[in-house]
Formats: structure tokens, sequence, C-alpha cells
């Protein structure tokens, strides 16, 4: 077959010039088209989209619908991977609400969440501002406050052993300078869920980066005629910049949700879950349980329950920002 | 859906200070961008500080660590941690193992996410819409819900062990984040363009490689950033998949230091592991990093 600018014979006058190579062979072209109804463009077309939409339909129901559905049916067994799968029925979850660890380990998911998401969201949004407003230099500043996002995961949390480690790490070293005995965060029951919830200011990056985007796109004339009829400084920040910056936001507030309830590594690398349980959230008590203890069964069971209360969340959120987010075009995806 | 971004630096009049204050002179109309950018370098000492307080750790000799009071800058340099670490982990292999996983996972990323994203954006067909909201929700699944029949099913291929379940997913689309970013800034593309193509005899695979691919070099491109880096990083499936020491990826080298050599006095080990696994990090960040600022306008396009 030739692969450069050919003359297709067939079209005789017309001679169409064919600048591409085509997808299949031209025999087993023949025969889908045949099979497909036509040669004309919504034919390819519907052709070209299942192809291409190929993969992800292998992929979805390989590697997410398949082990998505096998986990609810995991979760009404006991399974330890050596042996074939007892049935249960509501054996796990049963076991589940009445286990303190795992209504713990939710109590620290949601405030890790929570707390976590919101810390997040102001810290990204002033220095969003700030940098948008720097007179000076702010390429530079974009970039640097950037640049430990892509750190994020298991090198933030290898960064930050350095930092919160009680005996030598950054935070007590800097407050020992100053004549103040740090207490012993990572290492203590009272201070690990803080210090695991301060460290993520670290990867700030991406939600700053977004932030950025949208500030910069609200148009100007919106201060100028808002200044004209008196406005200050604070009140242009919550009538003006708030509610046009608010559909970011909202994809945020979900991100940010969805990617904390599913914390593991972050935490994992600084505490192991510990002292004491202190910093034991769901990821975590699902690795225990699951690839330490081999309970498979039990472990799709507690994940279902991480699983719902995402999507629970996500909805409500959902819901709720039709009270609190402006889409000035009225279009949403 | 376009909205033209103007870049900060030019934004400088909107923040003018009231007329008032522009009338007592320089000074005032100083304080605020001076301000400003006070907090932003008491923020960036909280952004760099951290790396180099681990390249301060890396380099202590034993008299410096248990030095009191503890200061921030070794007293007497030394690289002995390096070579420590370098003994008790084949540095080496776990490099080379991460950035095989990294290359095949993020090309993988990048082809698949392409092809499906293309017609979803742009092949009209009953129920794209509906397919697209699927791809998206994709994304609230807790990797820990599909962890536990995803290990059951690599177990049952025999792949544990093997870099298999860390690459060959990607090559499937299956972050649905990427798919609909890249369908996003697909549908940001002129279609004229497509036609001309269209025209010209070529079919739509035609015009996804001549028009879309080429016209996509940023969103891509980013798309493998974010792959690249998510991957790098992974603690979680790594862990869990590999287990023989000539298999491990660099950050389960490091928790595998940290437990050969415990004890308090191995963190300066631990932190130069930690550095040489973060410089080809840094590295590829000051490689990458005009594209990611494009992408800032990008997303500003894309949100707004």
């Amino acid at each position: 077959m030739k692969t450069g600018p050919t003359v297709s014979a067939t079209d005789g006058a017309s001679a169409v010039v064919l600048r591409h190579r085509p997808l299949i062979g031209r025999r087993v072209r023949t025969l889908v088209l045949r099979a497909t109804g036509g040669d004309n463009l919504a034919g390819s077309r519907r052709r070209t989209a299942g192809l291409m939409l190929t993969p992800w339909v292998l992929g979805f129901a390989v590697f997410l619908l398949g082990p998505l559905v096998a986990s609810l049916i995991l979760s009404f067994t006991s399974y330890d991977v050596f042996n074939p799968p007892q049935w249960i029925g509501l054996g796990n979850y049963r076991e589940m609400f009445a286990d303190p660890e795992f209504l713990h380990a939710w109590k620290l998911t949601l405030i890790y969440g929570g707390l976590g998401t919101l810390y997040m969201l102001v810290v990204a949004l002033a220095t969003a501002l700030l940098i948008y407003h720097a007179r000076w230099v702010s390429g530079f500043w974009r970039v640097l406050y950037y640049f430990p996002a892509l750190l994020g995961g298991a090198s933030e949390a290898y960064v930050m052993i350095a930092v919160w480690t009680p005996n030598y790490g950054l935070v007590n070293s800097v407050l020992n300078m100053v004549g103040i005995q740090g207490p012993g965060w990572i290492d203590s029951q009272q201070w690990a869920l803080p210090a695991v919830i301060l460290m993520r200011y670290w990867t700030v990056g991406t939600l700053m980066l977004l932030f950025l985007g949208s500030r910069a796109s609200v148009p100007l004339e919106y201060y100028e005629s808002a200044r004209l009829d008196g406005a200050k400084g604070r009140q242009l920040f919550r009538h003006i910049t708030l509610p046009m910056m608010s559909p970011v936001i909202l994809v945020c507030v979900i991100l940010g949700f969805i990617a904390s309830l599913q914390a593991f590594a972050q935490v994992w690398i600084l505490t192991e879950g510990g002292p004491q349980y202190s910093t034991d959230v769901l990821g975590i008590y699902i690795y225990r349980e699951a690839f330490e203890n081999i309970r498979m069964g039990y472990g799709s069971a507690v994940s279902w329950s991480l699983f719902t209360v995402t999507l629970v969340i996500t909805l409500v959120i959902l819901a709720s920002s039709k009270r609190w987010v402006y889409y000035e075009h009225g279009d949403t995806l | 859906v376009t909205v033209a971004v103007r870049s900060p630096s030019s934004e400088v009049p909107v923040v003018r200070s009231r007329p008032a204050a522009s009338r007592r002179g320089l000074r005032s109309r100083l304080t605020r961008p001076v301000l400003g950018q006070i907090a932003l370098i008491l923020g960036g000492l909280t952004i760099v500080g951290p790396l180099l307080y681990v390249i301060s750790v890396a380099l202590r000799s034993p008299g410096d660590y248990f030095a009191q009071p503890y200061g921030l800058i070794p007293r007497h340099p030394t690289i002995v941690n390096f070579r420590s670490f370098f003994a008790v982990t084949d540095v080496g292999r776990l490099m080379l193992n991460s950035i095989i996983i990294c290359a095949v996972a993020s090309v993988g990323t990048v082809v698949s996410s392409a092809v499906v994203a293309y017609p979803l954006a742009r092949l009209r067909f009953r129920g794209s819409t509906l397919l697209t909201v699927l791809v998206l929700s994709t994304m609230m699944l807790p990797p820990q819900v599909l962890l536990i029949p995803q290990y059951i099913l690599f177990v049952k291929l025999h792949w544990v062990d093997t870099f298999l379940p860390l690459t060959i997913p990607a090559w499937f689309a299956t972050n649905g984040f990427l798919v609909f970013f890249l369908r996003q800034s697909f549908r940001g593309i002129p279609r004229e363009m497509e036609e001309a193509v269209l025209v010209d005899g070529g079919n739509y695979w035609c015009a996804f490689r001549r028009v879309i691919v080429p016209m996509s070099r940023t969103p891509l491109m980013i798309v493998l950033i974010l792959q690249t880096v998510a991957t790098y990083n992974d603690f979680f499936a790594p862990s869990i998949y590999l287990h023989s020491p000539n298999n491990l990826t660099m950050p389960l080298g490091i928790e595998l230091a940290a437990q050969t050599a415990s004890g308090m006095e191995n963190a300066p080990v631990i932190m130069a592991g930690t550095l040489i696994y973060v410089i080809p990090l840094v590295l590829f960040f000051l490689l990458v990093q005009k594209w990611l600022v494009r992408g800032v306008q990008f997303s500003g396009a894309v949100k707004g």
C-alpha cells in the first residue's frame, strides 16, 4: 500500500488527494464499511468514535467497573486470597460499625478532609491573590510557589519528615532559636494530626494556579464600575472577586475533598497512622486490614463506606453550589 | 468559553491606591506592593526552607547531628550519609525502575487519553454527553475500592512483583480527570481546521492526527508532566505490587533504608536518600515549567 500522497484510481475524474494512511487495511475497510452502512461522513464518524473509544471501554470494564462490582460482592464475604471466599452476608458491615477503631478512623478522616480542604483553599486563595497583585517579579513567585506541587505524594512526605520530626525537625529548630520548646509533632498523639494537616500548605501550588487563572479572567470593567459606585477593597472582594471565582472554587472544593478522604501515602510515610492511632485515617485503616491482616472482604466493606460517603459529600456540595456558585455564561459542562 | 487571560504583571493599574493616598506621594503608594512582596518572601521561605533543610540534614556528620542546640546549618558538612545510603540500597536500580515505570505509564496515558478524548470532544454520537459524565465520575472512585479486586486480578494473572500492574492500566485511559481535561482542550480548537482536512478527503482519524494533536501540544505536555510526576511519587500501588528488592521504586527504597538502618541517627541517611529522590524531580520541573505556566492561561480559558 502506498503511503505518500496518492491519487485514488476509483474516484476517476474527481481525483481526491488522500494525504493520510488509512486507519485500517483497504480490504478490511471495505468489509467494515459494508457492515456498518456506507461511506458517508456520519457512518465514518460513528465508526471512528467506536474505534477510538475502545481502549477506554476495555480499561473501564477490566480496571474500573469489574473491580467495582467485585469489590461490592467481596464486601459480603470473608476472603484471604489463598482460600476461596466465604459468603458471610452482612457480617463485615456489622463488624465494621461495631469497631470503635473504624469509627475513630472515620472521625479522623472527616477532620483531615474538612479542615485540610478548608485550610488548603484559604492558603491557595491568599497566595493566588498576593501573586496576582504583586507589582514585581510575579512570574518568579508563580513558579516558586507552584514548584512543590510537583513533589506531591511520596516526595512531599519524605521532605516533610525533615520539617516535623520533633528532635531534629525544621519547625522545632526554628522554634528553639526563638526560645520556644516545640511540641512532639509527629511523635505526639496530640500534635500528629495537626502536623499532617498543616504540612499540606507545601503542595498548594496546583490550587493556586487554578485560582490565579480564574482571578486573571475576571473582566476589569466590573471593578471599575463598582469603584465608580464607591465600592472599596473588601466589598470588591466580597461582591466581585469571590462570585466570579466561585465556579473554580467549587471544582477545587470537590477535588480537594475527594483527594483528602482518600489520603494514604502522605500520612503513612510520616506516621504510619500513629502514634497510638492518632492519625489513623481510613486509607491507612483499609491498608492495614486488607493488606497486612489479609482480610480482603472486610477491607472491601470499609472501602465501600468510603466510596458511599465520598459520593454523598460530592452530591451535597454540588447541590449546595446552586446557592453560592455564580455562572456568568449559565453553562457548566 | 475562551477568555483572554491577561498576565498578572500587566494588572498593576488595577490595584492603584485610592486618589487620596496617591496625592500623598511615593512613599504611601509603595506601601501596599512592598507589604505584598514581604508576605510573598516570607511565604517563599516556607516553600524553599524545607528543601534546603533536607540538604542541611543530609550533610550532617554524626557530631553535628547530636550537637545542641541543633543548628540550621551543619558545622562539618560531610557526604558520609550518601555513602551509607548507597551501601544499604541499590540506588541505580531503584532509579532505573522508577524511570522505566514513569516512562511507560506516562506515554501510555498521553496516547490513550488523547485517543479517547477526541471522540468525546468532537464526534457527536448518541450518548456522548452521558459517556463524558461517566468518564468524569470515575474520578470519584477511591483507589482503595478498586485496589483489592485489582490486586486479586493481578495475583491471578501472575503480574504481582512485575511492573505490569503499574504500567498496563495507564494504556487504557483509566484516569478520568486527564481524559476530561484533554476533551475540554480539544473542544477549544476551531472546527474549521478539521473541516479543511475532511473536505480534502481525509477521515476523522486523519483530522485527529494532523490537526488536533499538533495543535494541542501544551495540554498533551501537561498530561505527560502530571502523569510522570504522579507515577514517580506513587507510594501506595508500588508498595502493594512490588516485593523483591530488585523491583522496588525510589520511595520504597527510602522506606527500606529507613527500616534497615533504624534508630535516630539514621535520619541523615534518610534525608540523603530523600535528596537523591527529589533531585530528578527538581530538574524535571526546571525543564518543563514553561509548559506549566502556559497551562495557567489554559486553565483560565477552560474554567472561565
